[in-house]
């Protein structure tokens, strides 16, 4: 069977995904969050959140690892947050890119890391990637094992960002 | 070498908004240790069954939930194929369709994945004209906003007038 071709594949981590089940009260706690987020400078990475699946987390946030300890004592203390999000697994996030809508190219990806017990905690289409959470410790066999099985071109570029972005507020 | 920039801009920029309009939304769920399975009977539908928006979350019991956008005969397809498939594809399901259409409305910006406070700027702008989200992910530099079908337009309206969109000043100048 001929290789799908893709343009490129991207690693990022370590992150930190944090978990809420919104339960009754729904729709407010994601604002808290975000909000929280903010206030603080924590970039989102990555993000899924539904308000349709009541009993079932219904947000999952992956925030640079360096930034967990500060947003989980952040979080403790906040009365609306504490006790609906929970810091889970170190994960890493596997993007590949153009996924051209296809269910064959996402179902590949996913038929692999199931047989190479990658673990999977979300995934998400943008405009062109398709995004894996999976666990850090596995980001680099998950991409090493998809570039198996991808025809990937001789220009593309290393999956790691050669530009680590750190924000903070400006002090007047 | 590290480089220090400092950026400011008074409305946060994007380059501009797409919505798509009466999308079907639907989920499945698939136990976690039958992720290959899974991966398997996807490969096995048409190349034309694209899908709009698709993502995924893990649930405490162990199963991935699948979430997926697509246009109603997408929707047709994809569910007869999980329904009357292959001995692939009939071990899992039955999608759950969301009763109701949904519209779809996303947008990027520069650098949007690895700046903070964009997801908290565009909850409360639709929030303060009370415009509910069904659903919403932020991946690389896209934000997918799913919206009961009919408030896309007003949602995307909001938005424009949110955020500074640069083509659009050019234009209209």
């Amino acid at each position: 069977m001929s290789k799908i071709p893709i343009n490129g594949i991207k690693l990022n981590g370590p992150l930190v995904a944090l978990r809420m089940d919104a339960g009754e009260t729904k729709s407010a706690l994601p604002a808290a969050l975000y909000r929280l987020l903010t206030d603080n400078c924590v970039n989102i990475a990555y993000m899924t959140a539904a308000d349709v699946m009541p009993g079932d987390p219904t947000l999952c946030c992956c925030i640079d690892r360096s930034d967990a300890d500060k947003v989980s004592t952040l979080i403790d203390d906040d009365p609306q947050l504490r006790g609906h999000v929970r810091p889970g697994a170190d994960v890493g996030l596997l993007s590949f890119y153009p996924h051209r809508s296809s269910f064959k190219i996402l179902g590949l990806a996913l038929q692999l890391f199931g047989d190479h017990q990658i673990r999977v905690y979300g995934m998400a289409s943008s405009i062109s990637a398709l995004s894996f959470v999976v666990a850090f410790e596995q980001l680099e066999d998950a991409g090493t094992i998809l570039s198996w099985h991808l025809e990937l071109p001789d220009s593309a570029t290393p999956p790691w960002a050669a530009i680590k972005t750190r924000q903070q507020k400006r002090h007047p | 070498m590290e480089t220090i920039a400092i950026y400011w801009e008074s409305k946060i920029s994007t380059y501009g908004f797409n919505l798509l309009e009466q999308l079907i939304m639907g989920h499945v769920q698939v136990p976690l240790n039958r992720l290959s399975s899974w991966g398997a009977g996807l490969q096995e539908m048409a190349d034309e069954s694209a899908f709009r928006l698709v993502w995924a979350q893990t649930s405490q019991q162990e199963d991935i939930k699948f979430f997926l956008l697509c246009d109603d005969s997408q929707w047709h397809t994809v569910e007869s194929f999980f329904t009357t498939g292959t001995a692939q594809a009939d071990r899992f399901g039955p999608w759950q369709r969301h009763p109701e259409a949904v519209d779809l409305l996303f947008f990027q910006g520069p650098h949007f994945g690895d700046r903070y406070g964009i997801m908290a700027y565009t909850q409360k702008a639709l929030a303060d004209k009370q415009i509910p989200v069904l659903a919403a992910t932020c991946v690389v530099a896209t934000i997918n906003l799913i919206l009961p079908a009919g408030q896309g337009a007003a949602a995307k309206d909001e938005l424009t007038c949110t955020f500074n969109i640069p083509m659009q000043k050019k234009t209209s100048a």
